[in-house]
């Protein structure tokens, strides 16, 4: 009452300081910056992230994009005049530190005319002759160096790879190369490939269709809200306070100097499906209190729905705060934390904003409260009741047959790492990878690294041994080491194909070697580390997984003082990005889950209560992921996410129907009376947002990307169940739990009585 | 008046040959061949440090014999490991390389001039020891108080790794101070500076500073125990000489 009082009574100070917050925040959100670049996420101490930078620091730089060029035959003069501008243009983008291709990469041959450590074709001087195109390209097509490595087998393509330096943002040098290239006369010919342009592309996906669907998002919500509450207000105030929510929490993201990542990307999402239930409630609240009683009824429905409000916020940030007790990456904490203040500001808008603006247009209307008929969303509500009343045992096994069918489904659930999936098959991403992996090994570069000095017949001979255990994976096809280099030196000298036990033979093998650029690549500039490059052309989980487990075991075998063996890698680090997301959301949820059961138990004074708040949280999560067993959609950083939303809103409907049912209780009201009344009037309230937000996120089915597309119909579906769940088995329980307590004060009555 | 254009049109084209008059760009250019090549034969030690883009620095040292202007072998002292990889270049592009602990010679392939030699910022192109004025057209852009600076265009029979070098030629002693090369891209790739001093009569290179623009590396020459025309046999210059170490 007092609260309700105070924000009515300073309705305008309450305002000027939400306007005042929110246009600071406006100011630093719209500078706020996304950074697409999943590998940036892991832990600066990740090993392999360590060793991925530390790679590209001293080789020149770790991360690749790759440039397809695809046509009718690669040896005509004017494909690989095209080669040549592309590596031009490679070359003069600053961010790009080696660039390798077929116009500049290094050759070694042994001739008549003598021995040769040149460049394969000389780019100022390509040649125009039929013959001498034919015989470089059966030359080309015989060594393993260049094969299905910077040429495809049938020779219709060829790749242009461009290491980005560290320290350069790769969407930026992504985007400096795109425009450059879309300028040349073939650019129809050209693919894309590697991380950093796969990140590009979808970061800018997203954004695109943030900026198209979520207006429509937006509209469809709205247009329920309209047709629940038939009321203009009804629909402004809870989208309004959701929108003044994300700004803060958006503002305050850029004010502490954060970026948008992959998941605080999804904060809004969940803003808007939990946070508007905190307005509708409130609204929904105000709403029927004015039907009852207008006068007063502002204050009378504040001083009411505060406290289940309040508490179930209060549950939900416990709920996201719990993320960051669980998890390995910085980003998971980031996300924990920000959609808890994000819920935090959804909750206090809800019980100021709102009140602040009904007091304020109070002022001016007298005649606020319409009579209006009933429509689906009161009737809904009361048909619900109706079956949880007397269909009970019929509801019961169909919510029964639904957990049997998703527990089968949770054992068909896949998983996956692989980002390219995220695309439509139409998509340049999906068309440039599949290019890289149809025709070349891949786009995901792999690196062992070996400690020692490298011109030691020991590190030159690990290396070669290390790349023979290589060629055993099917999906590492080729690796290139600087022992491969001096390999073919040895063999020019007319000695053989191998790695000479001679030391001084390898030094001065070596020394004809030096100021290649490939040698930056390979060597470190201290001569104390050696590199192995490799494409995996394979990032299914499963390959994944064995890449790591047989590479912690050549690690772990071949590694000795003197020489350290170490790998890294996309693949590497994609797995165990994976892993540790999938872990702490596991982590979470089960924290979460105590979290809250501990919570409801205090706040509504039984530990039963608290028990059965969580039960349809449970049960959704478990449909949640059924589905996506049964429909195929994989679980992957994206689809994980559903699951914190689940709990989210779970909390509140939950914590709404169990105090509305208490309060009716405490009213006097009998059990089914009671129940009947929540129902119909918070149950209302859920079936409002429920409907609502799904239909929002069903919007995201149009989306270009896949995972947004899987995104929108899990929260959706969540939404569904989640709220189905509140209204018809959490009724169940709390008329089965209670009737016990219903028969003993009976028996107590009834033995008073005798 | 056909003939007063075709004499007007070949003003023209001299005025564009020769934009300052003054001193002519070939008379400069062969006289700046005439400092770099005026003793008959040249014995010196050099030295070569190597310094990547991070800094660090590797030094190598080598002997160099040279006859006329196309005659060289250049062998290498120190470090140790690398003693005795010795390179002889003899006329028309023929080129050697020795490796003692493979115990023979090979020649190498004459298309790889623009490739690195051993590690430096040096080309063999860099180091051939052809006389400019044999190789480019010259043109002189600007007269300065201490330089000409003159436009070198390699000729249209001449395979060079550059399309164009700007030397720096010091007007009192005609040796070239600074030249700067561009690729046949048109892209500036290195800028070589030299230090001249002055022995028996001859101007020598003291020391050369070489940035290489695109490999974000340098090298510096120096050169010590010169010695002028001490009549180098012959026999130097031969594959037997090449392999005896």
């Amino acid at each position: 009452m007092k609260f309700a009082g105070l924000v009515i009574k300073y309705r305008y100070a309450v305002l000027s300081l939400i306007i005042a917050i929110t246009l600071v925040m406006t100011y630093f959100a719209k500078d706020l910056r996304v950074n697409a670049d999943v590998l940036s996420y892991l832990p600066d101490d990740d090993p392999s992230a360590v060793l991925f930078n530390r790679i590209g620091d001293t080789f020149g730089g770790s991360s690749t994009i790759i440039i397809g060029l695809s046509g009718k035959d690669v040896f005509e003069e004017d494909m690989l005049q095209n080669v040549r501008q592309i590596t031009d243009s490679l070359r003069r983008v600053e961010g790009i530190g080696h660039v390798t291709s077929l116009t500049n990469v290094i050759n070694i041959r042994g001739s008549d005319f003598g021995i040769e450590i040149g460049r394969l074709i000389d780019e100022y001087e390509i040649p125009s002759d039929s013959l001498i195109l034919d015989s470089l390209k059966r030359y080309t097509l015989s060594k393993d160096m260049y094969r299905g490595n910077l040429v495809s087998e049938d020779a219709t393509a060829t790749v242009i790879a461009g290491k980005i330096r560290n320290g350069f943002n790769h969407a930026e040098v992504v985007e400096e190369i795109r425009e450059k290239l879309s300028d040349l006369p073939f650019k129809d010919m050209i693919y894309y490939g590697g991380m950093p342009h796969t990140l590009y592309e979808l970061s800018n996906i997203i954004l695109r269709d943030i900026k198209s669907i979520v207006p429509s998002a937006f509209i469809l919500i709205s247009l329920v809200l309209l047709a629940g509450f038939r009321r203009i207000r009804g629909v402004l105030l809870p989208m309004i306070t959701v929108l003044i929510a994300i700004i803060w929490t958006m503002g305050l993201i850029a004010m502490l100097g954060f970026e948008i990542t992959m998941l605080t990307n999804i904060i809004p999402v969940i803003l808007l499906a939990v946070g508007s239930a905190y307005a509708i409630h409130v609204m929904n609240a105000v709403i029927t209190e004015q039907q009852h009683a207008p006068k007063n009824a502002l204050c009378k429905a504040l001083s009411y729905i505060i406290v289940p409000v309040f508490l179930a916020s209060i549950t939900t940030i416990l709920g996201f705060l719990s993320f960051i007790a669980g998890s390995y990456l910085m980003m998971i904490r980031e996300f924990g934390i920000f959609s808890a203040i994000g819920i935090l500001f959804s909750m206090v808008l809800s019980v100021t904003f709102i009140p602040a603006i009904l007091a304020l247009l109070r002022e001016k209307e007298t005649d606020s409260i319409k009579p209006v008929q009933s429509n689906f969303f009161d009737r809904a509500p009361e048909v619900l009741s109706g079956i949880v009343l007397h269909h009970k045992k019929k509801l019961l096994a169909g919510w029964l047959l639904l957990l049997i069918a998703s527990l089968i489904g949770i054992t068909q659930i896949e998983r996956r790492v692989d980002l390219i999936d995220y695309f439509k098959k139409d998509n340049m991403v999906q068309k440039g990878e599949g290019l890289l992996t149809e025709k070349f090994h891949g786009s995901n570069p792999l690196y062992v690294s070996v400690s020692g000095d490298v011109q030691s017949p020991e590190v030159l001979k690990l290396l070669e041994r290390t790349q023979d255990f290589m060629a055993d994976f099917a999906y590492i096809p080729y690796s290139q080491s600087v022992a491969d280099l001096i390999k073919q030196m040895h063999d020019v000298m007319g000695e053989g194909e191998l790695i000479p036990d001679d030391p001084f033979k390898i030094i001065q093998l070596w020394f004809l070697l030096e100021g290649q650029e490939i040698m930056d690549q390979l060597v470190s500039p201290d001569l104390s580390e050696g590199l192995i490059q490799a494409y995996v052309s394979s990032v299914e989980l499963d390959v994944l997984r064995e890449i790591e487990d047989s590479f912690d075991t050549w690690v772990y075998k071949n590694s000795t003082e003197q020489h350290r063996v170490a790998f890294t890698g996309i693949p590497v680090m994609l797995k165990r990005l994976d892993k540790s997301i999938i872990n702490s959301q596991t982590y979470s949820l089960i924290i979460a889950t105590i979290l809250v059961i501990i919570m409801v138990s205090m706040l509504l004074g039984s530990i039963r209560k608290g028990l059965i708040a969580i039960v349809p949280i449970g049960i959704t999560l478990i449909i949640l992921f059924g589905i996506m067993g049964i429909t195929g959609i994989p679980l992957d950083i994206a689809t994980v996410l559903t699951g914190s939303v689940t709990i989210g809103i779970g909390i509140d409907y939950s914590i709404h129907m169990i105090s509305r049912f208490g309060k009716g209780c405490r009213e006097g009201l009998d059990l089914e009376a009671s129940l009947k009344n929540s129902i119909q009037t918070s149950g209302k309230a859920i079936f409002i947002n429920m409907i609502s937000v799904s239909a929002g996120f069903a919007v995201l089915s149009f989306s270009n990307l896949v995972p947004l597309q899987r995104f929108g119909f899990l929260i959706a579906t969540t939404m569904l169940i989640a709220g189905m769940a509140s209204l018809t088995l959490l009724p169940l329980m709390l008329l089965n739990t209670s009737s016990t307590k219903k028969s003993t004060i009976k028996k107590k009555h009834h033995n008073e009585e005798n | 008046m056909k003939k007063i254009n075709i004499l007007l049109l070949s003003i023209f084209f001299l005025m564009i040959q020769f934009p300052v008059f003054g001193e002519d760009a070939a008379k400069i250019l062969s006289k700046m061949d005439a400092v770099l090549f005026a003793s008959e034969d040249q014995k010196s030690t050099v030295k070569m440090v190597l310094i990547n883009r991070n800094g660090n620095e590797r030094t190598r040292e080598a002997v160099i014999w040279q006859r006329g202007s196309d005659k060289r072998l250049f062998r290498f002292t120190a470090p140790a490991a690398e003693a005795g990889i010795a390179f002889l270049s003899l006329p028309d592009d023929v080129m050697y390389l020795y490796m003692p602990a493979f115990g023979r010679e090979r020649r190498i392939a004459s298309h790889v001039k623009n490739q690195s030699f051993a590690g430096t910022d040096f080309s063999y192109e860099d180091l051939e020891s052809v006389k400019y004025s044999e190789k480019h057209t010259p043109v002189l852009l600007e007269e300065t108080e201490v330089h000409y600076i003159l436009e070198l265009t390699p000729l249209p029979d001449i395979r060079s790794d550059y399309s164009k070098v700007i030397a720096y030629v010091n007007k009192k002693h005609h040796y070239p101070e600074k030249m700067k090369s561009y690729d046949r891209g048109g892209q500036k790739a290195k800028v070589a500076e030299y230090t001249f001093d002055r022995q028996d009569g001859y101007w020598f290179i003291q020391e050369i500073f070489m940035t290489n623009l695109t490999r974000h590396h340098k090298t510096r020459m120096t050169f010590k125990d010169v010695q002028f025309d001490t009549g180098i046999d012959d026999q130097v210059f031969t594959v037997r000489n090449l392999t005896r170490y």
